[in-house]
């Protein structure tokens, strides 16, 4: 499981994976890139989507695969970190081993050896020990715990998550108990739910001179209405009530609430939510089929005379039938008529997007990367090395420097401290 | 005062761009010509010019009344000067290292060059670049950044082999340290980059209400990180070093270069909206 070929093999294999997941267009991630794909080479999509190549990330190949990397992960870490523990605190003698110096003055190489920071850690046998930056010894190990923690909570978070999408209107709200359907759910997770009535009050935008969102707030109303809770929330500005964290999402608009009358007496209720018109030029629609053939278009847009994009921006309504205009109007007062339909406006709202999810704590993740931090620091920026002394039996002074890693870095100390050349081995 | 402050920014940016090719120029210069006072004016140019390259991201900061992360124009500034300055801190503890500006500096010349390219517009900030995740996760891909091009440059200089070695660095710097140099950056970078996609994937999760959404500069990004997974266990495993590991750190860095600027353009990537 631990052998090299293996542990590259895991990596390679993943890299593979995920490159393919790069390239090749996902049904989840790049649904028009699959279309477009597919209108081009037909053949060619029917042997991607054979092959899952289509959703890589979430065949059982690549579950195995993440499987496979997170087990052999969790084993060199063990193995590391007894490595680690052993060389820090059980180191063995280095009697056996070649490579020692003869030293003429002991005194003067301990102080040479305080100068640069080494300090004395006890005896091993008849080998009195000198480190200097022993805690980087750990910094494999770390680096290595740090990326399976993290790997471990994000694995937990797929499995657990259940996470959906509400649109409301301003003064819409959700019944308790209501049970959400979530659109992404892992396998562990449990239905997503409220536990109390939830009410949009209000949603507030506000944005840049080039019409762009600066922020949008909304306020929900928590709670039946004799004892509500008032929760602000913004983009970027989620909230946590009883386990369900609630996200803004970007998307917003306006809801119009319209009643078409036709001719014949009969009439068509309607609500439309058309998103927000960013800045003049990006006027939004929406279309609404009529029972006699012909199609009712809506358009949402910035009067180019807006001072202020938080002005209530024009509704505009045309009638169309096989692809001619039939009659157009521009909503000034509360009726408007189309030709022989009249429309009525019952009402205009905004309407906002929000994302519920069931709350986890970051804390594993955050954790995850601090010992990532750490690890990558204690690896790669200081240089752990040893130096051992040891008096032979005729009273000679021998002494033996090891770098646990770079040693062509740090060379030049091992160098000051003894000399460029061996004088001599035991 | 807004539009005067980044009026002067480009100007000041321009300087800061011709300090550090002064720099670059008289660096490889001296190595080459073997004039030891070219090479010690280029170190005495470089802090001059870190200093007018943060009086331009000061005055652009102070000017669009946000951080410079949000065009590629303070992308490529950003990065520019945080890798000028990381290095001029190694080069200080260890002046040996200098011969690495033979490529760096020309790095941070050429990418405030191409930003300028780019256009210096101020964009407005989106809502959803707040809070201090998104600070952490550019801090860390700055800085993975910022050890990329540092190891990249030992690995150009040990493919130059050694009759560079001899000309210009032979010394001041081995090729074996140099090979050191390389896989301790491109360690850093590795880190500092898996940190960075982390503390991401946390801001995503406030930001959108998803850890990881398998967006193109997310998978390029995790690609680009096990790429430098492999480049770090063949050095450990089967000993690569020189040349061959060289080319390898290449084909990573040039993998974190797409990830950090070509993916962002991708017209079906959430982060399309940044770096315009």
């Amino acid at each position: 499981m631990l052998s090299r070929r293996t542990v590259l093999l895991l990596i390679s294999g993943l890299g593979i994976a995920v490159l393919l997941a790069a390239l090749v267009p996902q049904r989840v991630t790049s649904p028009d890139g699959l279309d477009a794909l597919q209108a081009k080479a037909p053949f060619l999509v029917d042997a991607l989507k054979a092959a899952g190549l289509d959703h890589v990330v979430s065949t059982w190949g690549f579950a195995f695969l993440l499987a496979l990397c997170w087990l052999t992960l969790g084993l060199a870490t063990l193995n590391m970190l007894r490595r680690d523990y052993r060389r820090t605190f059980r180191p063995r003698t280095w009697s056996g081993l070649s490579g020692w110096h003869v030293v003429g003055d002991r005194p003067g190489l301990e102080e040479s050896m305080a100068a640069l920071r080494y300090w004395a850690a006890g005896r091993i046998g008849d080998e009195s020990r000198f480190l200097k930056n022993p805690w980087n010894l750990w910094g494999a190990s770390l680096l290595h715990l740090g990326m399976l923690i993290a790997l471990a909570f994000a694995v937990l978070t797929i499995l657990t998550t259940a996470r959906s999408m509400v649109v409301l209107v301003e003064g819409e709200s959700l019944d308790a108990t209501t049970q959400v359907v979530a659109q992404d759910y892992g396998v562990l997770a449990s239905p997503l739910s409220l536990e109390e009535p939830l009410e949009l009050a209000s949603v507030t935008p506000r944005f840049w001179d080039d019409g762009s969102v600066r922020q949008l707030e909304t306020v929900i109303l928590l709670g039946d209405s004799a004892q509500q809770e008032q929760l602000t929330v913004s983009i970027n500005g989620s909230r946590v009530v009883r386990g369900v964290r609630i996200y803004q999402d970007q998307r917003f608009g306006y809801s119009y609430f319209l009643t078409v009358a036709f001719p014949d007496g009969t009439e068509l209720m309607q609500r439309a939510d058309l998103s927000q018109p960013l800045g003049v030029g990006n006027p939004t629609y929406m279309d609404i089929p009529l029972q006699d053939g012909s199609v009712l278009r809506l358009k949402c847009v910035e009067d180019p005379g807006t001072q202020s994009m938080s002005d209530e921006p024009e509704f505009v309504l045309r009638r169309e039938l096989d692809g001619e205009v039939v009659a157009q109007s521009t909503m000034t007062t509360d009726t408007v008529s189309l030709d022989d339909v009249t429309v009525r406006l019952d009402g205009r709202r905004r309407w906002a997007t929000f994302v519920l999810a069931r709350e986890w704590s970051v804390i594993p993740l955050f954790a995850g990367f601090a010992l990532v931090f750490l690890g990558a620091t204690a690896l790669y920026v200081g240089v752990p090395r040893e130096v051992r002394l040891r008096t032979d039996e005729n009273g000679q002074t021998w002494a033996r420097w090891n770098a646990y890693r770079f040693a062509r870095s740090v060379d030049q100390e091992r160098d000051a401290l003894f000399g460029s050349d061996e004088e001599g081995s035991s | 005062m807004s539009a005067f402050l980044l009026q002067a920014e480009t100007r000041v940016h321009v300087v800061a761009i011709v300090l550090y090719a002064l720099a670059a120029m008289m660096l490889i210069g001296g190595r080459f010509l073997r004039r030891p006072g070219l090479v010690r004016w280029a170190g005495n140019v470089v802090p001059l010019a870190i200093g007018v390259h943060a009086l331009a991201l000061g005055a652009r900061w102070a000017g669009s009344g946000h951080g410079p992360y949000v065009t590629k124009y303070e992308m490529l500034s950003a990065y520019a000067f945080v890798t000028a300055v990381m290095f001029a801190l190694i080069v200080y503890r260890r002046d040996r290292l200098q011969v690495l500006g033979m490529i760096v500096y020309p790095v941070v010349f050429l990418m405030m060059a191409l930003g300028l390219y780019t256009g210096a517009e101020v964009h407005n900030l989106p809502p959803t670049f707040s809070g201090i995740w998104l600070v952490i996760h550019v801090c860390f891909y700055v800085l993975a950044f910022a050890t990329a091009v540092i190891a990249l440059s030992s690995a150009a200089l040990i493919l130059r082999g050694k009759d560079l070695e001899l000309e210009a660095t032979g010394r001041f710097q081995s090729l074996e340290s140099l090979d050191d140099i390389s896989y301790r950056f491109g360690g850093l970078a590795f880190a500092f980059w898996g940190i960075g996609m982390l503390t991401g994937s946390i801001w995503a999760y406030y930001s959108w209400g998803r850890f990881w959404g398998w967006d193109p500069v997310e998978t390029w990004s995790l690609v680009t990180w096990l790429a430098f997974g492999i480049y770090l266990h063949v050095r450990r495993f089967y000993a690569w070093e020189g040349k061959r590991a060289a080319l390898l750190l290449i084909v990573c860095v040039a993998l974190a270069l797409f990830s950090l600027f070509g993916t962002s353009i991708l017209s079906d990537s959430l982060h399309a909206v940044y770096f315009q």
